[in-house]
């Protein structure tokens, strides 16, 4: 029987290795780019089994550049113009839809295919949300943002789809797990009921899979808490370290940023079954790494309303492509040893 | 005949170029001196083409880490906090953290360095009759600040004007626009007087706008630009000489057709009576790539001439 408890996991991305990064661009689609991004694969499925993590996600996404624009790339319909400012100088590619979108190819297939051949570990999906890449691209071609959104949600849906075949039947009946994108989700607090839509669309009719969504740095975790009822998903993999303060303790001076968890909790209660929450415990916009301490007690904060540690999993706010290696290592190191630690508690 | 003028404000996109010579800045591979240099350049050439579409336009910005940072970093008692989404959009600005309003620190219309920005100084001199100096409006400053509670808007809004009437001064300009980011929350417009006495000044807004805010301001602005909406152009006609409406997106890369834009401003124009309208954004232009965003003016260029 696979382990339940406390599952740590990563969500996502991870700092590419300089060789693949510094060329990325210049090789994508050729054969020393496949090359490249399998070997970073395997060098950061080594990284995380040292580290001990039980869920290596993809191994870091090093088949992608970025989570909007690798699947914008996959599609047809859509046009870059150039860069957009994000803050400072910071830019990134923004889409504009010109025409209905269509997929060129799978998003993900290549990547599960050699990580699949690659770990006996458990793994997990992340694909961009629909309503993300709506609210993330221009739209100069459907009527509205909610026709976008549900048209990004129908090629969403395929692709899983071409996941699950993919993926077949593995030993032990384990279930292809996919974590649905969306840190766009609460920006537009009135549009909450498509953020529901197309999500739900992009998983509709699809069984013996297990799905969450991954949303972060919301200004109001409680407009997605608020619609957990209407998400036809098995969990919510959150950012809170961000918001935290780093004293260690469990007081509710130091937790500031697990506050919200007892409302999580009083929506989840309700549910049946109920939603697992993956906790958010290190930060991937600092460099300190968080002591094992700070991080056990965030654990133990959140056990306090949570009680049942098969519906807690531990994992980074978001994915650590902002850190170094090393320091995304180090602050894997420590989430693994902290939950390692309290495992025996629960 | 009604007079189409157009208007372009606020930060703009910086091409490739000038991006990657302000990131090689911020990694410290260029000096403070030179990347001024570098922007002065090329605010020089962004300044002509904005005049060459024959519309009013304001300083390009591109030493402006967002459209309160020079103000955050330079101003003593505000500092930057963390990073915040502005508005609904997927970018971001440094949150002003406001212990009280006190004097810059530095002298903006000057070269020189302040933390977490480009160096300044905050404008090119201009003396061109369709300039307007940028400035973020005070009201729109507070609530996207985190303020300390004993701090108040009125407060804030009489130290933040006092800083931007003396930068008018340094620079000696004459014409000057506040740019409105949220909609007004029945604040005292009256605090802007002192201000709108001295100088021209067009103020852009957003939302749908009260009778009540602008009746305290006894005295007509030069502009009020207003998302077009029959009682929002009321009180811009009212309140102002030229009435502006924000008709062109620019958070869309689509661009409109200059004939329909016209047709749009010509009929609000004529609901009201106006002689001459203004045609605008209806926000700056800095959420679009470069290239777009010289469409965007290609196509008010059209629209007015």
């Amino acid at each position: 029987m696979p382990e339940r408890k406390f599952i740590t996991q990563e969500i996502g991305s991870f700092r590419k290795p300089d060789y693949l990064s510094r060329r990325f661009h210049q090789i994508q689609g050729t054969e020393e780019f496949n090359r490249l991004a399998e070997k970073a694969t395997l060098e950061t499925l080594g990284l995380f089994d040292q580290a001990g993590l039980m869920n290596v996600g993809v191994g870091g996404e090093m088949f992608r550049w970025e989570m909007y624009e690798h699947l914008a790339n996959s599609l047809e319909g859509i046009e870059f113009y150039g860069l957009v400012r994000s803050f400072d100088n910071k830019y990134y590619k923004k889409g504009s839809v010109v025409s209905n979108i269509k997929r060129k190819s799978s998003f993900h297939g290549d990547e599960l295919k050699f990580v699949i051949a690659n770990t006996e570990k458990r793994l997990k999906v992340p694909i961009t949300g629909p309503y993300t890449m709506m609210d993330w691209s221009f739209n100069e071609a459907y009527k509205s943002r909610e026709d976008l959104a549900m048209a990004y949600a129908d090629l969403i849906n395929q692709e899983i789809r071409d996941l699950k075949k993919i993926w077949g039947t593995r030993p032990g009946g384990e279930m292809l797990e996919i974590q649905i994108d969306e840190p766009a989700a609460t920006t537009h607090p009135s549009e909450m009921d498509l953020v529901v839509d197309s999500v739900n669309r992009s998983i509709e009719g699809i069984q013996d899979a297990e799905f969450s969504i991954h949303v972060c740095y919301s200004r109001d975790y409680r407009l997605l808490y608020d619609r957990i009822p209407d998400l036809k998903l098995h969990g919510l993999n959150l950012e809170y370290a961000n918001r935290d303060t780093m004293m260690t303790g469990v007081s509710d001076e130091a937790r500031t940023g697990y506050e919200d968890i007892a409302y999580f909790s009083e929506i989840n209660e309700e549910q049946y079954p109920r939603k697992f929450l993956g906790l958010g415990v290190t930060d991937v916009h600092i460099n300190e790494v968080e002591s094992v301490q700070l991080i056990r007690d965030r654990i133990e904060y959140a056990m306090a309303f949570i009680e049942n540690p098969t519906n807690v999993r531990i994992n980074p706010d978001c994915g650590l492509r902002t850190r170094s290696r090393e320091i995304g290592y180090q602050k894997l190191k420590n989430m693994v040893e902290a939950r390692n630690q309290v495992y025996g508690e629960y | 005949m009604t007079e189409i003028k157009g208007l372009i404000y606020g930060t703009y996109p910086k091409n490739d170029e000038l991006r990657i010579k302000i990131g090689r800045w911020e990694r410290g591979v260029i000096k403070g001196q030179e990347i001024e240099a570098e922007i002065s350049r090329e605010k020089k050439v962004k300044t002509e083409l904005f005049r060459n579409t024959g519309s009013d336009y304001t300083d390009p910005l591109f030493n402006w880490y967002d459209i309160f940072r020079p103000f955050t970093c330079a101003t003593d008692g505000i500092a930057p906090g963390p990073l915040t989404r502005y508005k609904e959009t997927n970018t971001f600005y440094r949150l002003p953290e406001v212990d009280h309003v006190g004097r810059m620190k530095v002298n903006p219309s000057e070269f020189n360095e302040i933390e977490e920005n480009p160096p300044l100084p905050l404008f090119q001199g201009n003396s061109d009759p369709n300039y307007f100096a940028f400035f973020p409006s005070p009201f729109s400053f507070f609530k996207m600040s985190k303020v300390k509670e004993e701090a108040t808007v009125d407060q804030f809004t009489k130290g933040m004007i006092s800083i931007y009437s003396d930068i008018m001064k340094s620079y000696g300009f004459k014409n000057a626009l506040l740019f409105e980011s949220l909609p007004y929350q029945g604040e005292d417009l009256s605090l802007l007087l002192p201000f709108i006495e001295k100088f021209r000044t067009i103020l852009v807004t957003e939302g749908n706008l009260k009778f009540a805010d602008f009746t305290p301001l006894g005295k007509k602005l030069h502009s009020i630009a207003v998302t077009p909406e029959d009682r929002n152009m009321e009180i811009a006609t009212k309140h102002s000489s030229i009435p502006g409406i924000r008709a062109i997106d620019s958070h869309n890369t689509k661009i409109e057709e200059p004939g329909a834009v016209k047709q749009n401003a010509l009929d609000e124009a004529e609901k009201t009576g106006a002689d001459s309208i203004y045609v605008t954004f209806n926000d700056y232009l800095d959420f679009l790539p470069d290239s777009i965003a010289a469409k965007k003016l290609e196509m008010i260029k059209e629209v007015i001439n």
